[in-house]
C-alpha cells in the first residue's frame, strides 16, 4: 500500500528538515523472523501520527528502532534530522508499552531523575504542576509501589513529557486508563502538539486514532499497508457502507447478500450494515430494499478505520 | 558517552544502595564479624559456665599418687578458678571418679572397660575418661602400644578446660617422680631440664640512642592488619558488586531498562551502575578504614600500616569493584530470571572468592611463587597484592605497579566485554541466553 495521493503530494513538497522522523527501507530481523520489512515512513514535524497494526505486526520494534534502543539490520533512520544516536535523544520522549518505574523511589524523585536524564533541570514547582495537572498531587511524596496501575501510567507519562520533547513516541499510551484519565492525557497531548511537539503513537483503539491523528499508518506482518490521512485511507479502501433498518413485521426476505452491489453483510440484529462493491448504485440498492420490506433507516457512510483494519488484518487480533 | 547521564544513573544506584537494609546491616555486621572472637569470649564470660563435669580416671600406672596429683589439681580448680573477680561462677566444676584399673595385658578386659566408659560419655554421664598407662613411670622399659601414654577420651574435643588442667598437672608430676625413682635430686635437675625458649621479635631499632625491638603485641598486629584489610577488601567489593546482577534482572522484568534506554545508551546505563557500585564500596571502605585508623591511632598502632599501602588498598578496591561488577552486570544482562542467573552468577562468585581460599599458603609465604603469581592474576590481585603489601617486609616497588597495570587492563577488557553483552541482553525477554549465545554477542555485538 502506498501513501494517499494528497498526502503524497504534501509530503513531496515539504523540505526534508520538516520531517521529525524518516525511515527508508528499514528492515529488522530476529533470528529467522522478519519483524520489520523494508519499511519507509516520513512523519512531518508538528503532526500527530497514529501507528496501528495487529499484535506482533512490528509496531514496537519500529518504535524501538526510532528511539535507537535497537538498530536496524538495513535501511536508514533519521530522527529530528539527525542519524547519530545521542544527537536527537534528549529531544525525544519515549513511553514504552510496558510501564517500568523504580518501585522504591518517591514519585517526585523519580520524575526529577527522568527529567535530568533528558538534560532538563526542573524548575521550582514544575514537577508539582505536572502532578496537579494529572491529578496526582497527593501522591508526590509516596513511593511508586503505593500507586495504582493507572496512577503509575500517568507518572510514566509525566516522566516522558516533562522535558518538553520535540518528538514524542508513545506505545499504547491510553491502554488500561479509565475514560476520565484518558481524557486528561489526551488534553495534555493536544497542548504539546499545539506547542510544536510531533507525536507518533501506536494504538489499538481505532476511535482514538480517528479523532486524534492527522495521519494514520498501519503495519501488518512487518510491512506498511496504510499511510495517509483518514480521509485518504477511507477513499482508497472504502467502498461505501450502508446501514439499513427494515421493518420485518410483515415478513419479507431477510437475506440481503444477494441485493445488487452488496459485497458483504454484517447483521447486528436490528441493524444491518452492507459493504458495497466498487461502483455500486445506492439508489438501485434502496429500490431493491423497499421491495423486501418497509425501510426505516438508510444511511450511506464511509467505512470506519476499524472496518478497514479488519479488512486488511483479516482474522488477526485487532 | 555522556558522562553527565552516567553520573545521574550512578547517583541513583548509589542512593538506592546506601538506603538498602543490606547496606545498613553490613555497616553493623563487619565490625562484629571482625571482633567476633573477642566479643564471643566476653559474652561467654558473661554467660558463665555452672556445669559440673564428671571425669573418670583409670590409673594403670601402679603409682596411686598420680590419681592424687589430678585430684589436687581438680580441688585447686574448684576452689580458686571457678569464679571471676565479682565472685560469679564462670567455669565448670570438675568431679573425679576413680575407676578400677585393669591389667593392661588383658586386652579383652581393657577393651570392655574402654567401651563401657565410652558409653557413659556418650550418654552424658561423663565429660571424658583418662587412662594412665602402665609404662608412664618407666619410659625406658619396652612397653607395648600406648602403655607409656596418658589417654584422654571425650566426645567434646573443643572443651579444653580439663585437658589443660591435666596437661599442666600430671606430666610434670610424673617427670618429678621418675627423677626421684632414679635416685636423683629433682630440685637440682629441674633448672637443667627446662627447655630454652625461642623468642620471635621484630628487627632491632635505634630509638633515641637505645636499641629496641617490636613488642609481642606489635608482632600480632603485623599479622592481624593484613587479614583485616583483605577481609574488608572482600566485603566492600562484594557489597558494591554482588547486588548488580539481581538488580539488572529486576529492571529487565519490570521493564525499567527499556524506559531508561529511551534516555541513555546501554553503555551509559552500565557504566552508571558500575560507578554506583564503586561509590558504595568506597563509602564502606572510608567508614571502616577511617574508623580502624582512628582506633589504631588512639592505641598507638597507626604506624603498622603505611599510607602507601592504604593508597594501594583504595586503588585495588576501585579497580576490583569495576572488574567484579562487570562480571555481575554481564551475568544479569544475559538472564531473564534470578533462577537462570544462578548458572552465570555462581562461577562469578567462585572467581571472586578464589583468593580467599588461597589465604593460608599466601600468608605462610607471602613472597613465594604461589603468592606472587596470584598477586598478578587480575581476579585475585586486588586481594592478594594488598595482602602481600601489608605483610612485612612487603614487596618490591615494581610489583604493585605491574600488578595494577595488569589488573587495570583486564578491567578495561572485562568492562568492554560486559558492555557487548549488556547492550544486547538488557532488552532480551523470555528465555535467557546460553553461553554460546553470550559468546556470539561478544563477537558480534
Amino acid at each position: 500500500m502506498t501513501r494517499g495521493v494528497g498526502a503524497q503530494i504534501l509530503v513531496e513538497l515539504l523540505p526534508q528538515a520538516t520531517y521529525a522522523i524518516e525511515l527508508e527501507d528499514v528492515t529488522k530481523t530476529f533470528g529467522g523472523h522478519t519483524a520489520v520489512d523494508a519499511l519507509s515512513l516520513r512523519v512531518p514535524v508538528g503532526s500527530v501520527y497514529g501507528f496501528i497494526g495487529p499484535n506482533g505486526s512490528g509496531k514496537t520494534t519500529t518504535l524501538r528502532m526510532i528511539t535507537r534502543i535497537i538498530h536496524p539490520d538495513r535501511g536508514r533512520i533519521s530522527v529530528l534530522g539527525k542519524q547519530g544516536y545521542a544527537a536527537a535523544n534528549d529531544r525525544v520522549g519515549y513511553l514504552p508499552e510496558e510501564r517500568g518505574l523504580y518501585r522504591q523511589m518517591k514519585v517526585i524523585d523519580l520524575l526529577r531523575f527522568h527529567s535530568r536524564l533528558k538534560g532538563h533541570a526542573p524548575q521550582r514547582g514544575e514537577i508539582e504542576q505536572w502532578l496537579a495537572r494529572l491529578q496526582l498531587s497527593p501522591w508526590g511524596q509516596q513511593k511508586v509501589e503505593a500507586l495504582s496501575k493507572g496512577m503509575s501510567q500517568k507518572v510514566q507519562f509525566i516522566a516522558t513529557v516533562i522535558a518538553r520533547p520535540q518528538l514524542l513516541l508513545l506505545d499504547e499510551p491510553f491502554s488500561g486508563l479509565d475514560p476520565i484519565n484518558a481524557e486528561v492525557m489526551r488534553e495534555v497531548l493536544v497542548e504539546l502538539v499545539r506547542n510544536g511537539t510531533t507525536v507518533l503513537f501506536s494504538t489499538h483503539d481505532m476511535g482514538v486514532a480517528e479523532t486524534l491523528c492527522d495521519w494514520i499508518f498501519m503495519i501488518h506482518k512487518g510491512r506498511k499497508v496504510l499511510d495517509g490521512t483518514l480521509r485518504e485511507i477511507q477513499e482508497e479502501h472504502g467502498s461505501d457502507v450502508v446501514r439499513v433498518r427494515l421493518d420485518w413485521a410483515n415478513g419479507g426476505d431477510r437475506q440481503l447478500r444477494d441485493l445488487p452491489g452488496v459485497a458483504r453483510v454484517s447483521d447486528f440484529g436490528n441493524l444491518q450494515q452492507l459493504r458495497l462493491s466498487a461502483g455500486a448504485d445506492h439508489q438501485k440498492l434502496l429500490q431493491a430494499l423497499m421491495g423486501r420490506g418497509r425501510v426505516e433507516q438508510f444511511e450511506v457512510a464511509r467505512p470506519s478505520l476499524r472496518d478497514i483494519f479488519l479488512q486488511i488484518a483479516g482474522g488477526d487480533e485487532a | 558517552m555522556n558522562f553527565h547521564k552516567t553520573r545521574i544513573i550512578a547517583n541513583r544506584e548509589y542512593s538506592a544502595a546506601v538506603r538498602s537494609k543490606s547496606f545498613l546491616a553490613s555497616l553493623v555486621l563487619f565490625p562484629i564479624i571482625m571482633s567476633g572472637g573477642i566479643i564471643a569470649q566476653k559474652v561467654g564470660q558473661k554467660i558463665g559456665d555452672t556445669t559440673t563435669y564428671h571425669v573418670a580416671v583409670m590409673n594403670c600406672s601402679g603409682n596411686p599418687s598420680l590419681y592424687g596429683v589430678i585430684e589436687n589439681a581438680v580441688q585447686y580448680h574448684n576452689q580458686h578458678e571457678l569464679t571471676d573477680s565479682s565472685g560469679r561462677q564462670v567455669r565448670g566444676r570438675f568431679v573425679l571418679e576413680q575407676v578400677r584399673p585393669v591389667d593392661w595385658r588383658d586386652t579383652a578386659e581393657l577393651d570392655r572397660q574402654r567401651l563401657s566408659l565410652s558409653d557413659r560419655v556418650r550418654a552424658g554421664a561423663l565429660l571424658a575418661f583418662v587412662e594412665i598407662g602402665p609404662g608412664v613411670m618407666n619410659p625406658g622399659a619396652s612397653t607395648s602400644g600406648d602403655a607409656g601414654t596418658i589417654r584422654y577420651s571425650t566426645n567434646r574435643p573443643t572443651y579444653q578446660d580439663f585437658i589443660a588442667l591435666l596437661r599442666s598437672a600430671l606430666p610434670p608430676a610424673i617427670v618429678q617422680q621418675r627423677v626421684h625413682i632414679a635416685g636423683a635430686e629433682f630440685e637440682r635437675l629441674d633448672p637443667l631440664l627446662r627447655s630454652p625458649s625461642v623468642l620471635q621479635t621484630g628487627l632491632a631499632e635505634n630509638s633515641k640512642g637505645k636499641v629496641t625491638y617490636q613488642s609481642g603485641a606489635g608482632q600480632i598486629v603485623n599479622v592481624l592488619v593484613p587479614i583485616i584489610l583483605i577481609v574488608l577488601m572482600f566485603m566492600v567489593t562484594f557489597m558494591g558488586t554482588s547486588p548488580m546482577g539481581g538488580n539488572i534482572i529486576e529492571e529487565k522484568q519490570l521493564r525499567i531498562a527499556e524506559v531508561l534506554l529511551g534516555s541513555v545508551t546501554p553503555i551509559e546505563l552500565m557504566m552508571g551502575k558500575l560507578l554506583g557500585g564503586v561509590g558504595v564500596s568506597l563509602t564502606l571502605a572510608v567508614i571502616f578504614i577511617g574508623g580502624a585508623y582512628y582506633l589504631a591511632y588512639s592505641t598507638g598502632y597507626s604506624g603498622y600500616v603505611s599510607k602507601q599501602s592504604i593508597g594501594w588498598f583504595f586503588f585495588f578496591m576501585i579497580v576490583g569493584t569495576m572488574l567484579y561488577g562487570s562480571l555481575f552486570v554481564a551475568s544479569g544482562a544475559a538472564c531473564s530470571t534470578i533462577k537462570e542467573a544462578q548458572s552465570f552468577l555462581m562461577p562469578v562468585m567462585l572467581l571472586i572468592m578464589l583468593p580467599m581460599f588461597m589465604l593460608g599458603p599466601v600468608i605462610q609465604n607471602p613472597s613465594g611463587p604461589l603468592a606472587t603469581a596470584l598477586s598478578f592474576f587480575p581476579l585475585s590481585a586486588p586481594i592478594i597484592m594488598v595482602l602481600r603489601l601489608t605483610i612485612p617486609p612487603g614487596v618490591p616497588a615494581w610489583q604493585p605497579i605491574a600488578s595494577a597495570v595488569l589488573t587495570l587492563a583486564a578491567t578495561i577488557g572485562c568492562v568492554w566485554i560486559a558492555g557487548r553483552i549488556f547492550r544486547v541482553g538488557i532488552l532480551m525477554q523470555g528465555k535467557g541466553a546460553n553461553y554460546a549465545a553470550v559468546f556470539r554477542w561478544i563477537l558480534r555485538g
